[in-house]
């Protein structure tokens, strides 16, 4: 490392993505920590990354599946919802704990210099290990009920990972440094993601909604969600234009919550 | 900036806002509950906001301060509590930003501004070792070439595979200072790290210290209210006082001059 100027700084510049790439090994320390620590004295460990998803995807089925009998566009509800879920527990979980990433990491930020862009990335990159762990369930439930999609449309999903990654990165970078100056983000999220779970098709298809589908497609998660189902049931198109609205709309997030963390960022350990 | 300067500190200064108790509003309840108690006081305190005259008060943790080190020297930087130290060293190792002026920093900075920050109570002393030094900024190559060295330095070799939060304070703070004293910085911070600990592994860190300084390639500013360590280590001395530089000179020189300050202060 050469010559540092320090000196107060407002924008977002090169210099940031540097930096970012000087400390990767801290970001993958972090990532590390957080599968690590999170399932440290329990009996089944790493396990429950499987078994969550699992129950919820039971739970659902038997009440909205069967009780509610809610329509899933002629596919078994219980593969219909996982997909759905897989991508919604990605996006929800990691929006929220990147969201309290730095509140929660208050005694490093008021000692340590470090960019602290590594903290929501590093929980966000941590829920990858889950999403892929819930996949093999999602490939067993796949044989079972034999839906085996055309190697074009499994090479969708990683982009459609992808987007989902996006989406959260950048809501959390957002209502994370929001979140250092008003608590009161940490009491209105898990709420708030709660009610965006109704405004996305993972317990009912999009085909329900009629003519209020327009208020889905300001959810981001609502095309990439969409878009999984219908590459793996392969029982309509993919739906092209709605993907790249929300790729479009998720990046433009990613910018804004960059500039608006890198705006916020200098006052973090003097308010956190 | 010249060729051996390492820290080149130009018209630095640091603004805190000190806000007063009736302009709290920072969160939602203290809003609500103040319109609901004073709702008059709310809303003049928040009009005098609104036109600029608030109840916020600006405060210069430091300011004006002008000065640079060379390479391989030991600085120590002195003054009574409240004299900007500590704002000092926390935006030399960037913790936080000036509000005006720069820093010219040429190097890895290393602090010991406080030992053990990211120590995870639930992973093992040899997980922390890897995760605090990669907070430290060390690459996982450097910290493995250093791993034994680290571990022997730290008089815990025993208890390495056992999660931190079964560790003594000393334990804790012994592997700490070890990691951190093991990154080789071009630059070290050291603030008053040495307080804790036993006597004995309080000799060996300075030890250690000094055998850093001695090499001439390591700049150290060093930071205590222990006069005599300060005279030991330190070649040069800055004097803060108020937030701005109140004397710098030959370690003797200011020291006395600060003792000198600290009698008339305390016996006038």
């Amino acid at each position: 490392m050469g010559l540092v100027s320090i000196k107060s700084k407002n924008n977002l510049s090169l210099e940031d993505f540097k930096e970012l790439w000087v400390f990767r090994e801290l970001l993958y320390f972090f990532a590390w920590r957080e599968i690590k620590v999170r399932y440290k004295r329990t009996i089944i460990g790493i396990g429950w990354v499987i078994f969550q998803p699992f129950i919820t995807m039971v739970v659902f089925s038997i009440f909205f599946g069967k009780l509610a009998k809610i329509p899933s566009d002629g596919v078994p509800y219980p593969i219909f919802v996982f997909v759905g879920l897989i991508f919604w527990q990605f996006f929800s979980s990691a929006l929220s704990d990147a969201s309290n990433s730095l509140v929660s990491n208050r005694s490093i930020i008021t000692k340590i210099y470090f960019p602290r862009l590594i903290l929501p990335l590093s929980t966000v990159l941590a829920k990858f290990i889950d999403f892929f762990a819930a996949s093999i369930i999602l490939v067993g439930m796949m044989i079972y009920y034999h839906f085996i999609p055309s190697l074009l449309n499994i090479l969708v999903l990683p982009l459609l990972l992808f987007i989902s990654f996006l989406a959260a990165s950048g809501g959390g970078l957002i209502l994370g440094a929001l979140n250092v100056k008003y608590r009161d983000v940490h009491y209105i999220l898990p709420f708030f993601i709660q009610l965006l779970l109704f405004v996305t098709p993972v317990i009912y298809p999009a085909s329900i909604a009629g003519k209020y589908s327009w208020i889905l497609a300001f959810n981001p998660m609502t095309g990439v969600i969409k878009a999984a189902q219908a590459a793996i049931f392969g029982n309509m198109p993919i739906n092209w234009t709605l993907l790249g609205i929300s790729f479009a709309v998720c990046l433009v997030i990613l910018i804004i919550g960059l500039q608006v963390f890198k705006k916020s960022e200098k006052l973090f350990a003097d308010i956190i | 900036m010249e060729n051996n300067v390492v820290i080149e500190v130009k018209n630095l200064g640091k603004k805190y806002n000190i806000s007063h108790q009736n302009s709290r509003n920072s969160n939602l309840r203290d809003v609500m509950s103040d319109i609901l108690s004073s709702p008059f006081k709310f809303f003049s305190s928040k009009l005098k906001n609104f036109i600029g005259r608030d109840n916020n008060e600006d405060f210069w943790a430091l300011r004006n301060v002008n000065f640079s080190i060379n390479q391989g020297e030991t600085v120590g930087i002195i003054g009574s509590n409240g004299s900007g130290k500590s704002t000092f060293l926390k935006i030399i190792s960037r913790i936080t930003t000036p509000t005006e002026g720069e820093v010219f920093l040429n190097g890895r900075v290393g602090s010991l501004l406080e030992v053990g920050t990211g120590f995870h109570e639930e992973l093992t002393g040899l997980e922390n070792v890897y995760l605090n030094g990669a907070i430290l900024g060390m690459r996982k190559k450097e910290i493995s070439a250093k791993l034994d060295e680290i571990i022997k330095f730290s008089e815990v070799e025993k208890f390495i595979d056992m999660p931190i939060k079964y560790y003594s304070s000393g334990m804790r703070v012994k592997l700490a200072f070890s990691i951190a004293i093991h990154m080789e910085p071009d630059i070290l911070i050291v603030d008053e790290v040495l307080a804790v600990g036993d006597a004995a592994f309080r000799e060996k860190c300075l030890k250690k210290i000094k055998e850093i300084s001695s090499n001439g390639k390591c700049t150290i500013l060093f930071v205590s209210h222990d006069m005599d360590i300060v005279k030991n280590l330190c070649q040069r001395c800055l004097l803060l006082k108020n937030g701005q530089i109140e004397k710098i000179g030959t370690t003797k020189e200011v020291v006395d001059f600060y003792i000198d300050d600290m009698v008339k202060f305390y016996y006038n």
